[in-house]
C-alpha cells in the first residue's frame, strides 16, 4: 500500500515543511518502518509538482533529525522509528490549527470557541 | 518468391491471431474520478491510429515518388518514424496533465519494470541483423557506376573464367540493397531509435497522480502499454526494412550463392515474424475493462480486478 502525501497550497506552512511533517509522522506512527526506501527526489518532486529543491530540503531536514539516511547509491532510507515527545507533537499540531484558523479570518475568541466545541464543552 | 508468399502470408495471419489472443486486458480509468488518466488512455490509443494512418500515407507516397524502388525499401522505416513520433508527441503533450499538483505517493518506482523486455530484445536482434546485412551488402555492391551512373544498387561478384584460366569475370545484378538504398534507411532508423529513447524516457519519468491503488494500477499499465507501443513501432520499422532488404538481396544472390540466398530467406521469415508481432501489439492494445475507485474500498476494488 502506497502512503499518500498531500500538500495544501492554502496552508501557510512551506511545502518542504508540510512534506517533512507528513513523512516524519509516517515514521513515528510506524507507517514507514526501518529500511523503507523513500522515492528519489526528482520522482517525488515531479509527482507533487514542486521544485526538486523542496523535496531535497525536506529529506535533508529528516536526515538531520535522524529519521532517514541518504547514501549516493542506495538513495534515502528510513533508519528507525523515533519516539517523539507527545507534548511536542501536540504543540506542533495546535500551532498548525491556530495558523489555519487565523488564515480563515478567525480571531482568538472564535478559535477558543471552536476548540471548546470540538472538546465537547 | 511465390512459394514464400504462399507460406508467409498465411503464417503471418496465424501468428497475428496467436499474438492477439495473448493481449492483456486493459484497465480503463473512470473519466469522472480520474479525468487525466482517462484522457491519457484515449489520447494514446488515438495517437496509434493517427500514427498508423499517417505512416501508411507517407510510406505509400514515398514508394510512389522515390525512384528505382528506393521509396519501397524506405517505406517501413518512414512508417515507423511517423508512428513513433505520434506516440511520443502524445506522451509529451499529456506529460503534466495526467498529474494533480500537490498529491503523490511515497513509493519507489523501478523504471526498468515498465520496459517491454521481449520486444526490446526483438528490436535489438533485428537491428543487429539489419546492420549485418546492410554492411555485407555494402561490401559486395558494384564499385563502378551502373548503367544509370549510380554506385551501390547492384550486386557484384567475381567468378573464374574457366578452371585453368587465371582471369576472372565480374558480374553484376540489381537492384541490390547497397549503400544507394541502405543509407537513407539507416538515417531514418537511427532517427526512429533516437525518438524511441526519448519517448521511453518520457514514459518512465511521467509523474503519477497520487497513491490511490486504482490510479497506481491503471497508471502502471498505461506506462507499460505506451512503452510497448513505441517499441513495437520501432520494431516494425526495423523488421520491415530487414524483410524487404533480405528478400531483395536473396533474389540477387540466388544464382551465384544459393545457400546464402536460403539464409536470407530465413532472415526474411524471422523479420516477418517480428513484423506480425509488432503489428498485433500496435493494433490490439488490449480489451478495455473499466475500473472505478471508491473512496472507502479502493484497494478492495482493485483486488477483485488484478
Amino acid at each position: 500500500m502506497t502512503l499518500p502525501i498531500a500538500l495544501d497550497e492554502h496552508d501557510p506552512t512551506p511545502p518542504f515543511e508540510q512534506l517533512r511533517r507528513q513523512i516524519a509522522h509516517a515514521i513515528t506512527t510506524g507507517s514507514l518502518v526501518h529500511g523503507s526506501k523513500l522515492p528519489p527526489v526528482r520522482q517525488l518532486a515531479g509527482d507533487l509538482g514542486v521544485a526538486p529543491g523542496t523535496v531535497a530540503r525536506a529529506y535533508k531536514e529528516l536526515e538531520a533529525a535522524g529519521f532517514v539516511s541518504t547514501a549516493r547509491r542506495a538513495g534515502t532510507t528510513v533508519i528507525g522509528r523515533l519516539q517523539v515527545d507527545p507534548g511536542s507533537a501536540l504543540t506542533t499540531l495546535t500551532k498548525t490549527f491556530v495558523a489555519r484558523a487565523r488564515q480563515l479570518g478567525a480571531d482568538e475568541r472564535a478559535i477558543r470557541e471552536a476548540l471548546d466545541q470540538a472538546l465537547g464543552h | 518468391m511465390v512459394l514464400i508468399a504462399l507460406v508467409a502470408v498465411p503464417l503471418a495471419f496465424v501468428l497475428t491471431g496467436m499474438f492477439t489472443q495473448r493481449r492483456r486486458t486493459r484497465l480503463l480509468a473512470d473519466p469522472a474520478t480520474h479525468p487525466g488518466l482517462a484522457h491519457l488512455d484515449r489520447a494514446s490509443i488515438l495517437a496509434r491510429r493517427i500514427g498508423v494512418a499517417a505512416g501508411t500515407v507517407l510510406g505509400i507516397a514515398a514508394a510512389m515518388v522515390l525512384p528505382l524502388g528506393r521509396g519501397v525499401l524506405l517505406a517501413p522505416s518512414l512508417f515507423s518514424l511517423v508512428l513513433v513520433l505520434a506516440l511520443v508527441a502524445t506522451e509529451a503533450r499529456l506529460w503534466r496533465s495526467a498529474r494533480t499538483p500537490g498529491i503523490a505517493g511515497l513509493e519507489t518506482r523501478n523504471p526498468v519494470s515498465y520496459l517491454p523486455r521481449a520486444l526490446l530484445l526483438g528490436l535489438g536482434a533485428t537491428s543487429a541483423s539489419l546492420l549485418a546485412l546492410l554492411t555485407w551488402c555494402a561490401a559486395h555492391q558494384n564499385t563502378s557506376p551502373d548503367g544509370m551512373g549510380i554506385i551501390g544498387r547492384a550486386f557484384e561478384w567475381r567468378v573464374l573464367q574457366s578452371p585453368g584460366d587465371p582471369g576472372v569475370v565480374v558480374s553484376t545484378k540489381g537492384p541490390f540493397p547497397g549503400t544507394w538504398y541502405s543509407m537513407p534507411i539507416a538515417v531514418v532508423l537511427v532517427g526512429v531509435l533516437l525518438v524511441l529513447v526519448l519517448g521511453l524516457g518520457l514514459v518512465l519519468r511521467r509523474p503519477r497522480n497520487g497513491a490511490d491503488p486504482v490510479v497506481v494500477a491503471i497508471d502502471d499499465q498505461a506506462r507499460m502499454r505506451n512503452a510497448e507501443a513505441m517499441t513495437a513501432a520501432a520494431l516494425l520499422g526495423v523488421a520491415g526494412s530487414l524483410l524487404a532488404c533480405s528478400l531483395l538481396a536473396a533474389m540477387m544472390v540466388l544464382e551465384p550463392f544459393p545457400w546464402l540466398a536460403l539464409a536470407l530467406v530465413v532472415s526474411a521469415l524471422c523479420a516477418l515474424l517480428a513484423c506480425t508481432w509488432a503489428i498485433s501489439v500496435l493494433l490490439v492494445p488490449g480489451r478495455g475493462m473499466p475500473v472505478r475507485s471508491t473512496p472507502a474500498s479502493g484497494a478492495t476494488a482493485m483486488g477483485s480486478v488484478l
